[in-house]
This record gives structure tokens, C-alpha cells and sequence, in this order.
């Protein structure tokens, strides 16, 4: 496999531009996204942030081509999404860890590296085991999902997206469904493998802290429809660890995207309803 | 396994046998327990020479099921036209008593192996389809939407998702569809044949062997168990990473 070129951090990887999604129901159709610019520099992390229904999984969905735009374009280092080729480029991490139970967590990093090369998957299999071992479950090769804990459910299902090597690393509230202990665990984890693969990487998340922890950019989104409210650039120096938190800049940070996303005004009521942080 | 319910079989042998002796139970109405065990012996090679028959019949009716289960869940689970055609077609067949096609197996397929096999597969395939069919669409759509922004081709999903996701639900029907193509296979045999335990039963009968005839009766269902062992084995194996509780549970 190709190693994932070398591109500079100030070229664009993926831009959206005017991008709608128009969801068509039976009955009526709804707007999930709205006229959405936006650009992820190569190498960089950018997490987009919004109430819940705002539309941000749905972002992932049409930069991955699983749902195509209804308006307007994306574009992959330039190249318009629907002619590039993203199969082996690009990988996926979910809220939950999607992990087939009867594959023990090797075999499970080893599925798209089934998928995408056939044959030559024994090739590869020293290079899932080195993955595995990186996100710590080097010990735990031979288990089956149902003999780990939700976290280790989660380092297997990051390992699994990482074994391509991917150049995109789209990630839905990769963290959201783990207790706080091992969230932060996996967000260092996280900051610790984007020292070294530098993968570019989009983050939808509901969590404030951690959208500044691990982002160099963050999008913010409105209510649904959702548009770009604002986009802030996160200026704390890399490489960041935990210690960031204690930073003044951090807790600048977090209270302006939190103003953002709460607005005493003009709206209120409406805007307190629900941060996305509700479950 | 506990020791209790060996000892309450041997406890319920023991009243049968006492209560035939005390009431005097003429022979051919009840048999105690000591003449079926003496028939079982005295009879042994005529009873052990009938057996291969059912056992054959049973397990090629079975595994005809299990193809044509397989045959008939895949459309099924997988296409519109398979649920929303073939499957009403499937449930409303269940509505004939299909024993009572045993005769006109007799005059379709003869005299032979061929109707006894043929009604083990009509009571078996059922619980095949309708459980395979459901374990293949058991499956959560966010892996299959995974699994193809990997790339994946339909053949991928269903090799490596939807036929793994489906085996535990395969494994309990073929347990259900091995007992019912017992029961097809000795069906089969009270119709027209001139071997097999169900031909030694109907004889029995005829003759008010009834010793015999529950000596043959016991062997049913001894070749039962034993087939059902011989599936939760393959089970054991074939679903070796399931956790214990579950797997037991099934």
C-alpha cells in the first residue's frame, strides 16, 4: 500500500463548498445541512461541533460518499468526491465500536484489509498486530468483544481504522458512548497516534473539551438545518497532552465555543434546548 | 449434566413396572419395562437390522431440508420479491397437514427411499427458512453501511457479515428440523415399507407385539437424541466464540 504522501498543512485535503443535504421522506422532505463551506487542511484535525439533529454526521456520510450532496460540491486534495476514489484512503470510527463478535480483536482489524486487498491479508497481519499493540491491546490479540471492556471495544475499533493507513480519518462521537475515565485515556490515545501518522482527521463530536483538546480548527454548527455558525481556530501548541486543560488559553477557548453554542441572546430558549450533550 | 433426571427415569421405570406387576396389565395393552428390555434383547438383530433404514432416511431428509431451507432463506431474507412472494407461499404450505401427503408421496415417488426422505424434508424445512432468513437480516445496518465504505461488495456482506450473524439461528432450527425429520421418516414408513422402525412398529402392531413395538419406539428416540447430539456438537464447535451463557441458552 502507498504511504500516505507527505502533503504540506497548509494545502487543503477536503473542502465542502455550499454544501446541502436534503433528506427525502415519504411524505415531506427535510433539510439536514444547509449551505456548509468549510476546508480541512491536510494533516490537520478538525472537529465540528453543533446541537443534536444540526446535521454533523450527515457531513461524514457525504464526504465519505455514502450520501451524495443534493447541492453543491465536495472535493478530496482537489479532486471532486464523486470522481475520486476514497476506497483505502479513508476510514471510519463510530460511536459504538461496530466490532464483529465472532472475530477475536485481531481478526477484526484484519476485516478491511480483507476487503480491500483479498488475498494478501497474511502480509499485513504483523502490521494489525503493531496497530493493536499501539492503541495498548497488544496483550489482548486473541479476545473476543464480549471479553472486553466497552474502551477496549473502542481501541480495537480505532486499531481497525487506522490498519489501512489511512489518509482521512473520519470519526462520528468516536468517544461518546464511554465513561469519562476512558474517554480521556482515548483521546490521549488519540492525540499521541495523530503525533506520529499525522492523518488529516474530521471530528463530529458534542463535547466541547474534547473538540479543543484534539482540534487544530472547530467548526460550530447551528440548530438544524445546520449552517457553519463559526469556525475557530485552536491556537494551543502541539504536541498537547492532558496538561492542556489547565491551560488559560483552553479554558478561553472552551468558553467561546460554549457562548456559541448557548447564545443568551437573541434566542434563548430555543438554544438551550439541547447541546448535543444530552443522553 | 446432574444426576436428577437419571434418577427420576429410573424412579418413573420402576413405579411402571410395579404397577403393571401389581394390576396384572395384560401384554399387549401395556408392557412392563422388563419385557420391553427382554424384547429389545431376544429381538435385537431383527431390531438392529431396521434401524440403518430410519437412521439413513432421518439424516438424508434433514440435510434435503437444510439445502432446500438454505435454498429458499437466502431470496427470502435478501430480496423483495423472496419476502413479499416466496414467503406467504412458504407460510400458507404450513397450513396443510403434510403428514396426511404420505400416500400421495407413496404414489409420486414409490416404494422406496425416496417418499420417506422427501416427508422428512416437508416437516423439516420450515423452521429452517423461516430462522435462517431471520438471522440473516438480523444484522445492524450500520455495519453492512460500514463494511461498504470499506468497499465492500454484497458478496463481502453477506460472506462476512450476514452468514456468520445467521449461524446461531441456523444451528437452534436444525435442531428443531432434525427431531420433526424423525418423526417424517417413521411417518414415511407406517405408509408403505418393508424396512425401517416404523415398519417394525406398524408390524408389531398388527401382531399386538407391544413389547416389541416399544422396544422399537425407544430406539426412535434414542436415534433422536443421538442426532440432536451430533448437531449441538457441531454447534459447540461452529460457534465456539460465543460466551457460554448465550451459547447455552440457544
Amino acid at each position: 500500500m502507498a504511504e500516505p504522501t507527505a502533503v504540506d498543512a497548509s494545502v487543503p485535503r477536503i473542502t465542502l463548498d455550499g454544501v446541502k443535504l436534503v433528506y427525502r421522506g415519504k411524505a415531506r422532505e427535510s433539510v439536514a445541512v444547509e449551505r456548509v463551506d468549510m476546508t480541512v487542511m491536510a494533516n490537520s484535525v478538525v472537529s465540528v461541533v453543533g446541537p443534536s439533529g444540526c446535521g454533523k454526521s450527515s457531513l461524514l456520510k457525504v464526504i465519505s460518499k455514502v450520501l451524495r450532496p443534493s447541492e453543491g460540491t465536495v472535493a478530496v486534495d482537489g479532486v471532486e468526491a464523486e470522481a475520486a476514489d476514497l476506497t483505502g484512503r479513508l476510514s471510519f470510527m463510530f460511536q459504538q465500536p461496530l466490532l464483529l463478535p465472532w472475530r477475536t480483536a485481531l481478526d477484526n482489524v484484519l476485516l478491511p484489509l480483507q476487503i480491500t486487498h483479498r488475498r494478501r491479508v497474511g502480509e499485513h497481519r504483523a502490521h494489525a498486530v503493531d496497530v493493536l499493540t499501539r492503541v495498548g491491546l497488544g496483550h489482548a490479540l486473541d479476545r473476543h468483544p464480549h471479553e472486553m471492556s466497552g474502551g477496549m471495544r473502542q481501541r480495537v475499533a480505532l486499531a481497525r481504522a487506522l490498519v489501512t493507513r489511512p489518509e482521512i480519518l473520519l470519526m462520528d462521537e468516536p468517544f461518546g458512548a464511554v465513561d469519562e475515565i476512558t474517554r480521556e485515556s482515548l483521546q490521549e490515545l488519540l492525540l499521541q497516534i495523530w503525533g506520529t501518522d499525522r492523518t488529516t482527521i474530521v471530528l463530529v463530536t458534542h463535547q466541547v473539551e474534547e473538540a479543543v483538546l484534539l482540534s487544530d480548527r472547530v467548526v460550530v454548527m447551528s440548530e438544524g438545518p445546520g449552517t457553519v455558525l463559526r469556525t475557530v481556530e485552536i491556537d494551543l501548541p502541539r504536541p498537547r497532552d492532558a496538561e492542556v486543560r489547565r491551560d488559560p488559553r483552553f479554558l478561553e477557548l472552551t468558553s467561546t465555543l460554549r457562548d456559541l453554542l448557548h447564545p443568551r441572546s437573541p434566542q434563548p430558549r430555543r438554544a438551550a434546548i439541547d447541546v448535543g450533550g444530552v443522553r | 449434566m446432574s444426576a436428577r433426571p437419571w434418577l427420576l427415569a429410573a424412579g418413573l421405570i420402576v413405579v411402571w413396572e410395579a404397577l403393571v406387576q401389581l394390576l396384572d396389565v395384560p401384554l399387549y395393552l401395556i408392557p412392563a419395562p422388563s419385557a420391553i428390555a427382554g424384547s429389545l434383547w431376544s429381538d435385537r438383530a431383527y431390531l438392529l437390522a431396521n434401524t440403518p433404514t430410519t437412521l439413513f432416511e432421518t439424516w438424508a431428509g434433514f440435510l434435503l431440508a437444510l439445502a432446500i431451507g438454505i435454498g429458499l432463506a437466502i431470496p427470502v431474507a435478501l430480496t423483495r420479491f423472496g419476502e413479499e412472494a416466496v414467503m406467504p407461499i412458504i407460510v400458507a404450505t404450513q397450513s396443510v397437514p403434510k403428514t396426511a401427503l404420505a400416500p400421495v408421496f407413496v404414489v409420486w415417488f414409490g416404494f422406496g427411499f425416496a417418499p420417506k426422505i422427501v416427508m422428512a424434508a416437508a416437516l423439516a424445512f420450515f423452521p429452517i427458512v423461516v430462522n435462517l432468513a431471520r438471522g440473516l437480516r438480523a444484522v445492524e445496518p450500520e455495519i453492512v453501511q460500514y463494511m461498504t465504505t470499506l468497499g465492500a461488495t454484497r458478496r463481502d456482506v453477506f460472506l462476512r457479515l450476514r452468514l456468520p450473524a445467521a449461524l446461531p439461528y441456523l444451528f437452534s432450527a436444525m435442531k428443531v428440523a432434525i427431531s420433526l425429520s424423525t418423526v417424517g421418516a417413521i411417518v414415511g414408513e407406517f405408509i408403505g415399507a418393508s424396512s425401517g422402525l416404523g415398519y417394525v412398529i406398524l408390524r408389531a402392531i398388527n401382531n399386538y407385539d407391544t413389547a416389541v413395538m416399544f422396544a422399537a419406539l425407544l430406539l426412535v428416540s434414542l436415534l433422536g437424541v443421538l442426532s440432536y447430539g451430533v448437531i449441538t456438537q457441531l454447534e459447540k464447535r461452529a460457534l465456539s466464540w460465543q460466551p457460554e451463557s448465550a451459547a447455552a441458552s440457544v
